[in-house]
C-alpha cells in the first residue's frame, strides 16, 4: 500500500496574549491509499489541530512547522495558497463536528453543495445540479429535489451532516477528513452516519481520517488507530493491536472508560483522574505522567522515546524500557 | 408574505392613529397658540380672536380633533397658519423631494463607504487600517452633526473655497450637505459591519467554505459578508427614513430648501396644521421604511419568518 499522506515532525503552536500554546509537538504519521485511520484523544490533545494544520485551515496566528507534509507525492509545505486551495474540496474533503454551524445559514443546499463542483470541476449550473442530486442520493437523503432548495435550518442534524458529507465527497476526493463527525448528533443518528461513512469508504476507496474522542466510533471503521495526548502520539497501531494489546497506560485508560454492552450492569467505568496538561506550559516529560498511575520519576523529566513493537505497533512510554517494572493493564 | 404585509400595514395605520391623537392633544395642551395675544403683541386681541375663529380654533379641542380627521381622511392636511394661502400638502410636495434627493444620495454614500470600510477594518483587525477606521467611527458617532457641518463648511467653502456654501443648483452643491448627513451613518455602519464581520469570520461555515477550496475573496465577500450585513439591513429602515426626511441643521446651514427645517420651525411657530402634517408624513414614512427593511431582511435571511 502506497502512502497517500505522510506527515513528518509536525509542530503547531498558537501565539496568544499570555504566551504560546504548543498544541502539536513533533508528530509524524502516514495514511495509506484507501486506508482509514482513526486519531483518538480527549479534548485538547491536538488531534483536530493536527488535521487543520495539514489542511492549512488554521487562523493566521497559528505557527505551523513541519519537516514535510507529502500528499500524493506532492510537498504541501511548499505549496502556494492557490495550490492548496485547488486541493481543498477536490482532493481532500472535510467533514466537521457540528453540522448546525458548519453550513452557511443564508445559502440553500444546492448553492453550498454545488460550490465545490463549480469551483474545481468547472461545472455549469445544470450539470452541477445534476451531480448534486446524485450526491444527495449517494448519502441516502430521501427526496433530493426538494432538499436542494432547502436551507440548513430546515434540515435535521443528521440530514445536515449528510449534506456535509455530500459536500466533502462531491469532487471524488482521495482523502476525507472527518473531524468528530458524530459528536454533535443523537446516538441513533450517530450510527447511521457511521454506517454511511463506512459504506462510502468501501464503495469509493477513499482514504478516511476519523478524528474522535470516542474509541467506540472507530472500532468498526478504522484499520489503524493513532492515540494522541498532550500534542504527541503516545501509541499507534492496527485496530487489533490498540484494542487487544494496548501498551500505553493512557490507551488503557481510554479503553477502560468505554461501557461494554454485554458487561455487568453494576460494573463501574474507570475514569482517568485529573485533567489534560496545560499546553501553555507543557510538562517537559511525558504529558500523561501527572495522571498516570504507573508514573516513574523518569517520566516527569524526559519525553518517552518511541518504541517500535511490531510492523504497525509503536508506543511512546518509559514502561517499554527493559529495566522498567512490568505492569499489566487492569481490566 | 402578502398577509404579513397587510398585517404590518394595519399595525402601521394603528400606529399613525395613535401618533396623530397624541400629537394633536399635546400640541393643544401646550400653553399659547398660533394667534395667542402673548405672542402677537402688535395685533389687537379682538382681531386675533377673529382670526383664530376663522380657523375654527375657538371650538372645543375635541371638535377640532374630529374636524381635523374629517379633512385628513380626504387627504387634506389643511392650510398653514403662518404661510398665508399655502396648504401643508403643497409645502410637503415642494420641499420633500429636495430633502429626499439629498438624503438618498447620503444613504448611498453611507452604504458605499461604511460597508467596505467595516469589512476592511475587520480583515485587518488591529492593524493601522482598523485603528484609523475606529478613530473615525468614534468621532463620527460622538461629534454632533452641527459641529461637523460647521467645520466642513468653514474648511471647504470658507478657507479653501472649493465648494459652494449654499443652494442646490449643481452636483457640487450636494457634496457638503451629503457629507454632513452621511457622516454619522458612515461611522455607525462601519462599526456595525466591522463587528458583525469579525463574528462571521469566526464561524464554522467560513471554515467549511475554505475547506471547499473557495477563493478567499468569495469566502469573505459571499459567505461572511452576507451574514455580516443582516444587522446593517435592520438599521437601513430608520436610516433611510431619517435621512430622506431631511435634517434641520444641515438644511439650515447649507440653505437647502428641504422639508427638514419645517419640522422645527413649525413647532416654534405653533403652526398647528404644519406640525400635524409633518408628523403624519414622517410617521408614515418611518412605518413604511421599517416594513421594507424587515421584508428585505427576510429575503436575505431565510430563518426570519414573516408571520409573527
Amino acid at each position: 500500500m502506497n502512502n497517500l499522506l505522510e506527515v513528518k515532525n509536525l509542530n503547531t503552536s498558537f501565539k496568544i496574549g499570555v504566551g504560546t500554546v504548543q498544541a502539536v509537538r513533533g508528530i509524524s504519521f502516514h495514511v495509506g491509499e484507501g486506508e482509514s485511520v482513526g486519531i483518538v484523544g480527549e479534548s485538547g490533545s491536538g488531534k483536530s489541530v493536527t488535521m487543520l494544520s495539514v489542511m492549512g485551515l488554521l487562523p493566521d496566528y497559528a505557527d505551523i512547522r513541519a519537516d514535510s507534509i507529502l500528499f500524493a507525492g506532492r510537498e504541501m509545505t511548499q505549496m502556494t495558497p492557490k495550490q492548496l486551495r485547488a486541493m481543498h474540496g477536490s482532493e481532500i474533503g472535510m467533514i466537521f463536528q457540528d453540522p448546525m454551524t458548519s453550513l452557511n445559514p443564508l445559502f440553500n443546499v444546492e448553492n453550498q453543495l454545488t460550490e465545490p463542483l463549480r469551483i474545481h470541476m468547472k461545472m455549469g449550473k445544470t450539470e452541477a445540479r445534476q451531480r448534486a442530486l446524485e450526491l444527495l442520493k449517494q448519502v441516502e437523503i430521501p427526496n433530493p429535489e426538494a432538499r436542494l432548495k432547502q436551507y440548513p435550518h430546515e434540515l435535521s442534524g443528521g440530514l445536515r451532516q449528510r449534506v456535509m458529507i455530500a459536500i466533502a465527497i462531491a469532487c471524488g476526493p482521495k482523502m476525507v477528513i472527518a473531524d468528530e463527525p458524530t459528536t454533535a448528533l443523537d446516538v441513533t443518528i450517530q450510527s447511521q452516519i457511521l454506517e454511511l461513512l463506512e459504506h462510502l469508504k468501501n464503495t469509493t476507496k477513499t482514504s478516511i481520517i476519523m478524528i474522535t474522542h470516542d474509541l467506540g466510533v472507530i472500532a468498526s471503521m478504522c484499520s489503524r488507530i493513532i492515540v494522541m495526548y498532550g500534542g504527541i502520539i503516545c501509541e499507534e497501531g492496527s485496530a487489533r493491536e490498540i484494542f487487544y494489546e494496548p501498551k500505553h497506560p493512557y490507551t488503557w485508560g481510554l479503553l477502560n472508560s468505554i461501557p461494554k454492552i454485554n458487561g455487568n450492569p453494576d460494573e463501574k467505568l474507570i475514569p482517568i483522574n485529573g485533567t489534560p496538561p496545560d499546553m501553555l506550559m507543557p510538562p517537559k516529560g511525558c504529558p500523561f505522567a501527572p495522571r498516570c498511575r504507573y508514573c516513574m520519576p523518569v517520566c516527569r523529566e524526559y519525553m518517552a522515546p518511541r518504541t517500535q513493537l511490531g510492523e504497525t505497533h509503536a508506543v511512546a512510554c518509559h514502561l517499554m524500557h527493559p529495566k522498567a517494572p512490568k505492569v499489566e493493564r487492569e481490566v | 408574505m402578502l398577509k404579513y404585509i397587510m398585517k404590518r400595514l394595519l399595525a402601521g395605520v394603528l400606529t399613525i392613529f395613535v401618533l396623530i391623537t397624541i400629537s394633536f392633544f399635546m400640541m393643544h395642551a401646550m400653553p399659547g397658540g398660533p394667534f395667542s395675544p402673548d405672542e402677537q403683541k402688535n395685533v389687537p386681541p379682538e382681531v386675533l380672536e377673529r382670526i383664530a375663529a376663522s380657523y375654527g380654533l375657538d371650538r372645543p379641542v375635541g371638535e377640532q380633533y374630529l374636524n381635523y380627521w374629517k379633512n385628513l381622511l380626504r387627504g387634506d392636511l389643511g392650510i398653514s397658519y403662518k404661510k398665508q394661502d399655502t396648504s401643508v400638502n403643497s409645502i410637503i410636495d415642494i420641499h420633500f423631494p429636495v430633502s429626499a434627493r439629498v438624503g438618498a444620495v447620503a444613504v448611498v454614500v453611507a452604504l458605499l463607504i461604511g460597508i467596505p470600510m467595516g469589512v476592511l477594518a475587520a480583515l485587518y483587525r488591529g492593524k493601522a487600517m482598523d485603528m484609523a477606521a475606529m478613530v473615525f467611527c468614534t468621532i463620527g458617532i460622538s461629534v454632533p452633526v452641527f459641529i461637523i457641518s460647521l467645520l466642513l463648511l468653514y474648511l471647504f467653502a470658507g478657507v479653501l473655497q472649493w465648494l459652494p456654501s449654499f443652494g442646490l443648483t449643481s452636483w457640487r452643491h450636494y457634496i457638503l450637505p451629503v457629507a454632513c448627513l452621511a457622516f454619522n451613518p458612515i461611522a455607525y455602519i462601519t462599526r456595525q459591519t466591522r463587528s458583525s464581520m469579525l463574528e462571521a469570520l469566526e464561524q464554522d461555515y467560513v471554515r467549511t467554505a475554505r475547506a471547499k477550496g473557495v477563493m478567499e475573496l468569495w469566502v469573505v465577500g459571499k459567505h461572511a459578508l452576507k451574514n455580516a450585513l443582516t444587522p446593517v439591513i435592520t438599521y437601513l429602515g430608520p436610516l433611510v427614513a431619517g435621512l430622506l426626511t431631511g435634517s434641520f441643521v444641515v438644511e439650515r446651514l447649507f440653505s437647502v430648501p428641504g422639508v427638514g427645517r419645517y419640522f422645527v420651525q413649525s413647532v416654534s411657530d405653533r403652526d398647528y396644521t404644519m406640525i400635524m402634517g409633518i408628523v403624519i408624513f414622517f410617521g408614515i414614512f418611518v412605518v413604511v421604511c421599517n416594513l421594507i427593511s424587515d421584508i428585505l431582511l427576510a429575503i436575505v435571511d431565510p430563518r426570519v419568518k414573516l408571520n409573527s
